[in-house]
């Protein structure tokens, strides 16, 4: 017993036939039909895209805590370990917050037309990270790593920014 | 580039919305995912079992602040199958474009501008 026959079984086999290949294939999908199938592919793109944004405090508290811990460095005996510690401790809670508050978890390195600047990025607050290090261990410039942590924090505040207009721009355009 | 097919588990609207916002991202979560699109609990889980079944999406359970929170993320398999159902999609409609292009005269005149109240 063919499947046609058990659901249509009113109706003679060449109509049910051809009922069900409009239904299973795309052989008879309409225009219309395809454009309302690509209407709901933005809407599950917009979702996302209403979500990635993040409250403007947050990736300031981020850039913040990441100069922290590159500026720790420049401090002398215990505080050095105390503000190391803290500042790790608060990295760990704001991205704990950022699934929290967006719902999402985002690797920009895997996002089309983002992994050159991701690229671009990690490379400047890696360079910062070693140039902040080395003058302050290495050169013994007193102060060095508070500056480059600095930097870096901003560094890492205009990325993201960046990032969440970016995301938004690239979901809310058409698939 | 990914060869147009047309795949019918992810055809459904409510799995092409599901699968579009989660290839969007790495993961997301649950509630997320059934809040923005508008749907109740048992709905979304329907769905996301489908797709599940067919190996398009992994859920991980995992438990934050004594509260059991699911992670929903598409598999390679899945975002293959997206890209391809899309592609087709786009190919089904690419001929319609293609009319009306032809159609339309090359310079088309400006349409009257609607009066402005000063």
């Amino acid at each position: 017993v063919s499947a046609s026959e058990v659901l249509c079984d009113h109706l003679p086999s060449w109509k049910a036939i051809g009922k069900l290949s409009v239904m299973e294939t795309d052989a008879g999908m309409t225009d219309s039909a395809a454009r309302a199938a690509l209407t709901e592919v933005e809407a599950g793109r917009s979702a996302a895209a209403r979500r990635v944004t993040t409250p403007w405090w947050f990736h300031p508290l981020l850039g913040a805590a990441l100069a922290a811990m590159l500026a720790a460095l420049s401090l002398r005996g215990p505080a050095v370990a105390v503000v190391l510690v803290l500042a790790l401790a608060a990295q760990v809670a704001l991205y704990a917050l950022y699934r929290r508050l967006t719902g999402l978890w985002v690797n920009t390195w895997h996002v089309e037309g983002m992994r050159r600047v991701t690229a671009a990025a990690t490379a400047v607050c890696l360079l910062l990270l070693a140039l902040g290090v080395g003058l302050e261990l290495g050169a013994g410039a007193r102060g060095a790593a508070a500056i480059t942590g600095v930097v870096l924090g901003v560094v890492y505040v205009v990325y993201w920014r960046w990032v969440e207009r970016r995301l938004v721009a690239l979901w809310a355009a058409a698939p | 580039v990914t060869a147009p097919r047309f795949d019918t588990v992810v055809h459904a609207p409510l799995r092409l919305q599901v699968c579009a916002m989660l290839a969007a991202v790495e993961s997301a979560e649950f509630s997320a995912v059934r809040d923005e699109l508008g749907v109740s609990d048992s709905v979304l889980s329907k769905h996301v079992k489908v797709l599940d079944e067919t190996g398009y999406l992994r859920a991980r359970k995992a438990v934050v602040a004594s509260r059991q929170r699911t992670w929903l993320a598409l598999t390679a398999d899945g975002r293959r199958a997206l890209a391809g159902h899309v592609a087709e999609l786009q190919r089904l409609l690419a001929p319609a474009t293609e009319a009306v292009a032809e159609h339309l005269p090359s310079s088309a005149p400006t349409p009257p501008q609607p009066a402005t109240a000063t």
